[in-house]
């Protein structure tokens, strides 16, 4: 297990975007992703293409359902944002239209994330991020408020 | 709520190194999907009975409207003609 907190790293008046940062790390999951693409000439172009999508979202109409793939398990909010051309594949928690986790993400070589065991973790720690999200929501400890999540401030969380 | 500044000063580097060409294909993939889907909505078809009338496949619908496909002359043609609303007024 490892403790993580949540970070914010885009606010809009129409969404809000998140990211993960365990403990003990300088680099937060979402830059580690975004760092991955940049230094590789070949997947440059396609995070160019992801984060440029989601930056029209945070301007325009928000994280709708219908521009995310649902990756984890059925009743779970894992999602990909998938750029159809490439495979390379961002993972997050898609909370509301406006509330969006990113977390890490990579090349995809398998099928499916599942046979892939570094893409494999990256799901599973929001899937297991999704629970502990539930479960605060469930007791009211935290919402989801607009663009924002409420009574996060600097929790502590053990993915 | 702590915010990283880090992880947004590098996201907006990224964002302002794009080419523009690549801003272009985002900004238009999401726009023509966002206007199929805008159109179904209206004239209340289901992704299933526009698949049928396209003569394609609900999943084939379903990567339309999901924003970033590259979609070909030849299919906007055909969706053009479907939904009677013209998705590339040039």
């Amino acid at each position: 297990m490892a403790k993580a907190t949540i970070q914010s790293v885009k606010q809009t008046e129409t969404a809000g975007l998140f990211t993960i940062c365990f403990e003990g790390e300088s680099y937060t999951e979402f830059q580690k992703f975004i760092m991955k693409g940049n230094e590789n000439a070949t997947l440059k172009p396609d995070l160019q293409k992801i984060l440029n999508a989601l930056q029209r979202m945070l301007n325009a109409v928000g994280f709708l359902e219908r521009y995310f793939r649902p990756e984890g398990k059925m009743r779970d909010r894992v999602a990909a944002l998938p750029i159809e051309t490439s495979k390379l594949r961002l993972y997050c928690l898609r909370l509301s239209d406006s509330v969006l986790i990113v977390g890490n993400g990579g090349e995809k070589s398998s099928k499916t994330y599942n046979e892939d065991s570094v893409l494999n973790g990256y799901v599973v720690n929001l899937q297991k991020l999704d629970e502990i999200l539930r479960q605060a929501e469930k007791k009211g400890t935290i919402q989801i408020e607009e663009t924002t999540i409420e009574g996060v401030d600097d929790k502590t969380f053990e993915i | 709520m702590k915010h990283s500044n880090a992880t947004e000063l590098l996201f907006n580097q990224v964002i302002n190194e794009t080419p523009p060409e690549i801003k272009q294909e985002v900004e238009w993939s999401y726009s023509i999907a966002d206007k199929i889907y805008e159109a179904l909505r209206r004239k209340g078809l289901s992704q299933k009975e526009f698949a049928r009338l396209v003569g394609t496949s609900e999943a084939a619908v379903s990567k339309w409207i999901g924003g970033g496909h590259n979609f070909t002359i030849s299919t906007l043609a055909k969706i053009s003609s479907v939904l009677g609303v013209d998705m590339i007024k040039v």
